[in-house]
């Protein structure tokens, strides 16, 4: 039981040691560093509201030798950038290793950090750290984090009128000593996940550096027709995926909410991390992922600029590419 | 499932992976390895990169000292071309030309999901192990 504490100590002492000298770190940072640093198991909860319904989802989770699994309906296993999804009997490599954005701006360039002594969670002593938007003074997010080891063991994210949207919180905490954690194969990767960065993302693809609430460009990825940019603004994350053309078939499924983004129309989802819009704009599907509130997600797709018309010539070659792939069926 | 032999990158396989002519198989390989070698997924970005400028040069009007020679100049359109430009009118008013994309709302929010990476994992990624209902 010493030993462990000592461990224990040891490893806190790792990820506080990786802050720089004096700087209070990013809250996210310090516990996506306390994830990969410190073996745990935990059983956790995610609770969030689909149109008004409350719901909730119970995840199994386990951290060693720098890989985290998080068990439930459709496993996930996270190791360095990597991320693998288990799909249809298979892992799927959904985001590639060695793939990562650039830079995300300063948590407090949008964000008001506030620390306080914060409340049990998993019968453990936490630091209370709540993030208040500086424009408008509103609370948006509030994470409890572990004082002996940095886990992050609560998060909850608030809308615009600070009701909580969503929380995931670990219910049940363990740090024993734990076996290594296997590295799964792949048997396929996504097709959506097969990126490689965008030099320059060429139109009549959308590509603005910056959208509404304070998110910036951090990542341009492209892969032949589908084009997916990546936003932070320092805390949140929000994908532009477009794609020309009309959605798969059966997409967008049903039970979507109608919203207008600028004139178009579009659909609006709540997934159990944030929230979607879609909508379509000038000859392309847009979709819009982010896991922070609605109010941030529309606004930040109301903020996209209209779709440039494509010139005569390109739409001229662009009707001749497709008709060629009707007639021959995409061979 | 074959492949890039233990070690190799992709080589000749990219340019077919590219132009769509591997078999099922041999693409979820050549994915796979794409997924995990820099290398090979620079040299993808490279050759679509390539491709994407080859298709955006503007259409040249050759000089007419070589065109004369060799091209006689129709002195009316061609019944053929005529029929040409009603199929792609016809392609471009009809929407027959509209393509049905991969997008699938639900794996597009997994992409999202997993692709924050710089995020603390447990609470960006337990919402990712929960299959997307859409309010079902």
């Amino acid at each position: 039981m010493r030993r462990a504490a000592g461990a224990l100590a040891a490893v806190a002492g790792l990820v506080v040691a990786s802050s720089p000298a004096g700087a209070q770190k990013d809250p996210l940072d310090q516990a996506r560093d306390a994830a990969r640093l410190v073996p745990f198991s935990a059983r956790v909860s995610v609770r969030w509201l689909d149109r008004g319904r409350d719901r909730t989802a119970r995840l199994a989770v386990e951290a060693a030798n720098g890989l985290v699994r998080i068990d439930g309906p459709a496993p996930v296993v996270a190791g360095g950038s990597e991320r693998l999804v288990f799909h249809n009997q298979g892992w799927t490599l959904v985001w590639p290793g060695g793939l990562y954005p650039e830079a995300s701006p300063g948590v407090d360039r949008k964000y008001e950090v506030r620390r306080e002594p914060g409340p049990l969670v998993a019968e453990r002593a936490t630091t209370l750290v709540s993030l208040w938007r500086r424009a408008g003074g509103q609370l948006r997010e509030r994470l409890a984090i572990d004082q002996a080891t940095g886990l992050a063991l609560q998060r909850e994210i608030f809308d615009d009128r600070g009701r909580p949207v969503r929380v995931v919180r670990v219910d049940r905490l363990d740090l024993t000593a734990r076996p290594p954690l296997e590295h799964p194969e792949p048997q396929r990767v996504q097709q959506a996940g097969l990126l490689v960065r965008a030099a320059a993302v060429t139109p009549p693809y959308p590509a603005p550096l910056h959208l509404a609430g304070g998110y910036r460009r951090v990542g341009a990825y492209q892969r032949a027709r589908l084009v997916h940019l990546l936003y932070s603004d320092g805390l949140h994350g929000l994908s532009l995926f477009t794609g020309r053309g009309t959605l798969a078939n059966g997409d967008p499924p049903s039970g979507g909410q109608p919203v207008a983004v600028g004139r178009a129309r579009g659909v609006r989802f709540t997934w159990p991390g944030g929230e979607v819009v879609t909508w379509k704009a000038g000859g392309a599907v847009n979709t819009l992922v982010g896991d922070s509130s609605f109010d941030e997600v529309l606004a930040a797709a109301r903020s996209l600029p209209a779709p440039r018309p494509l010139p005569p010539l390109a739409l001229l070659r662009y009707a001749s590419r497709r008709l060629a792939e009707v007639v021959t069926g995409g061979r | 499932m074959t492949g890039p032999a233990p070690g190799a990158h992709l080589g000749d396989l990219l340019s077919a992976l590219v132009d769509h002519e591997l078999d099922p198989s041999e693409d979820a390989a050549a994915r796979v390895h794409l997924a995990r070698c820099p290398a090979c997924t620079a040299e993808l970005a490279a050759t679509e990169q390539a491709r994407a400028l080859v298709r955006g040069l503007p259409a040249v009007e050759p000089p007419v000292p070589l065109t004369g020679p060799v091209v006689r100049r129709p002195r009316r359109a061609a019944p053929a071309m005529a029929a040409a430009a009603a199929v792609v009118a016809f392609v471009l008013l009809a929407g027959v030309g509209e393509e049905r994309s991969d997008l699938r709302v639900g794996r597009l929010v997994e992409v999202h999901a997993t692709s924050v990476v710089n995020a603390d994992p447990v609470s960006q990624l337990a919402p990712a192990a929960i299959p997307v209902s859409f309010g079902r």
